[in-house]
């Protein structure tokens, strides 16, 4: 497989694409998890299909429309809840389900044959463009200034939102600026490892992760390790036994954390 | 503002909707008083609380509070998640935050002093690096009252910091606010009635309305009565209203019984 890294440029952008993701998996599945934004993320994975459908429609690059889509769903979803009072979990799927229904008819409204759908449901990281990633690029770096020079901020923000509001801090904005990296995080993902398994590779690691350690630095660091591990090896594997890339990488996730689970019920009883 | 008061309310009164969470609320609370709010569940006594950070609107009144200090709180701690990936010294210095400067914030030799210090107060400091989860019920209670106290706060808010906590626990938290309230002007917000009154100064009780508020010797007997139902006036009251009923429809209750 080293080979063919050195000669086929679609590798190397497969393997850069696998750090990047890496990295921001991480980063926002171990805020996700910690924070129970799960079924939000998911929410706004989906909504994104919609504007990867007008993508289509518009003949504009997908990923731009559906981040646009998905950075929408990510402010409007607390807006609408707090003017609303409605059920979080029911606004997410409100807005899950109309973001896969617009997505189908804008694809059912462009001329000609309809695009292939699957790579961005299940992802094909070999087909990663350079658009990717250099957004991918761009994210990771944002989220890595970010994370590092407010990390205290971050870490309370996450723990006790409410005590931060006592302190007399701007609550809001942590929250607009994380929903907003949780949006842009999940379009990147869906590129590599597709929508529907997008909400695994950002909640298994970090689950890996947290059997082991209990500092939320370390958390996010072992995260990246994790993932980087299992896609790599994902696409290893995918690339010899010509499989599916992304089921692989999201198998190989629950594979391990199976295992460290036990691991860690044998060691530490 | 007279200066020996630290909180002033003045006719406050907060509504959620239509529904009404406090009315017409009047007290004051003296510089270094240590002042119990008890009353009924769904009285009023966290709205209360929430009036004084300013997390809710009054609908109408005025809460003064003295310009020279700061209020620290303590939360139930059902409000957050205990499994986070936090340790104990991480909490006590969050304290701090929001004091100084928001980017590459390190917290300096000093904070980190005081952080022991007062953990050493607590009894806590052994427990610096542990995840808050491994903590019992009274333990993570102190590490939150060091949170509140880092930052050196004049004011001190507690709204039922000993809910389902061990009688001794229970005591030990006391002893620790009652040293506290030599320097600090502490508010705590209890169901205790049995044991606040060995410690607290003065108390007050809501139910939508202020009923009772003194420092007086039989500040513990008008409590009592009211703690019993409703105020005692109003028991009498009724008992009035009853015997006038009674009287006016004559033996109505007796005449049922025959056939």
């Amino acid at each position: 497989m080293i080979n063919a890294i050195f000669k086929y440029s679609f590798m190397q952008n497969a393997v850069l694409a696998a750090v990047m993701a890496s990295v921001i998996c991480g980063i926002i599945g171990t805020i996700i998890v910690e924070k129970k934004l799960v079924s939000m993320s998911g929410g706004i994975a989906h909504s994104s299909f919609g504007g990867i459908g007008l993508g289509y429609l518009l003949n504009v690059p997908p990923i731009l429309t559906g981040m646009l889509f998905a950075i929408l769903a990510s402010i409007s979803l607390p807006m609408i809840k707090r003017k609303t009072d409605t059920n979080a979990d029911t606004l997410i799927g409100v807005f899950w389900a109309t973001g896969m229904a617009l997505g189908i008819l804008f694809i059912g409204l462009t001329p000609g044959y309809p695009p292939d759908m699957t790579s961005y449901l299940f992802g094909d990281i070999l087909t990663v463009s350079s658009l990717y990633l250099v957004l991918m690029g761009i994210l990771g770096v944002i989220l890595v200034v970010l994370l590092t020079s407010m990390f205290k901020y971050w870490r309370i923000y996450l723990f006790d939102e409410a005590y931060m509001k006592v302190l007399k801090i701007n609550v809001n904005w942590f929250e607009k600026i994380l929903y907003i990296m949780i949006a842009m995080s999940i379009v990147l993902l869906i590129k590599v490892v597709g929508m529907i398994l997008a909400i695994a590779l950002l909640t298994i690691p970090p689950a890996i992760a947290k059997l082991y350690s209990k500092n939320l630095g370390r958390l996010m660091i072992t995260s990246t390790v994790i993932s980087l591990g299992i896609s790599l090896l994902g696409l290893t594997l995918s690339y010899y036994f010509n499989i599916p890339s992304g089921a692989t990488i999201i198998l190989l996730a629950a594979v391990l954390y199976m295992i460290s689970y036990y691991i860690k019920k044998i060691l530490f009883k | 503002m007279d200066s020996q008061y630290d909180l002033r309310l003045e006719n406050v009164s907060v509504y959620y909707g239509s529904v009404k969470a406090l009315e017409d609320i009047t007290f004051e609370v003296k510089n270094n008083d240590f002042i119990g709010i008890i009353g009924p569940n769904g009285g009023g006594k966290s709205t209360l609380i929430k009036a004084l950070l300013g997390q809710v609107p009054l609908n109408s009144g005025k809460i003064s509070i003295n310009p020279e200090k700061t209020i620290g709180y303590v939360p139930q701690f059902a409000e957050f998640d205990q499994s986070f990936p936090i340790c104990v010294e991480e909490v006590v210095l969050s304290g701090l935050i929001g004091q100084k400067k928001v980017f590459f914030k390190k917290y300096n030799k000093e904070d980190i002093d005081t952080a022991y210090c007062l953990m050493k107060k607590l009894g806590i400091l052994e427990l610096k690096e542990k995840q808050i989860g491994e903590l019992s019920g009274g333990q993570l209670q102190k590490v939150l009252v060091a949170r509140a106290l880092i930052s050196n706060p004049g004011i001190l808010l507690l709204d039922e910091p000993t809910a389902s906590l061990d009688v001794q626990v229970k005591k030990e938290i006391y002893e620790i606010l009652k040293n506290v309230s030599n320097e600090v002007t502490v508010l705590i917000i209890t169901h205790d009635i049995a044991e606040i009154f060995s410690y607290v100064k003065s108390v007050a009780y809501i139910n939508k309305n202020l009923h009772y508020h003194g420092s007086d010797s039989k500040m513990r007997k008008n409590v009592l009565e009211l703690t019993t139902g409703c105020p005692i006036e109003d028991l009498v009251r009724k008992e009035e209203e009853l015997m006038e009923d009674f009287i006016k429809t004559g033996d109505k209750y007796h005449d049922q019984c025959h056939f």
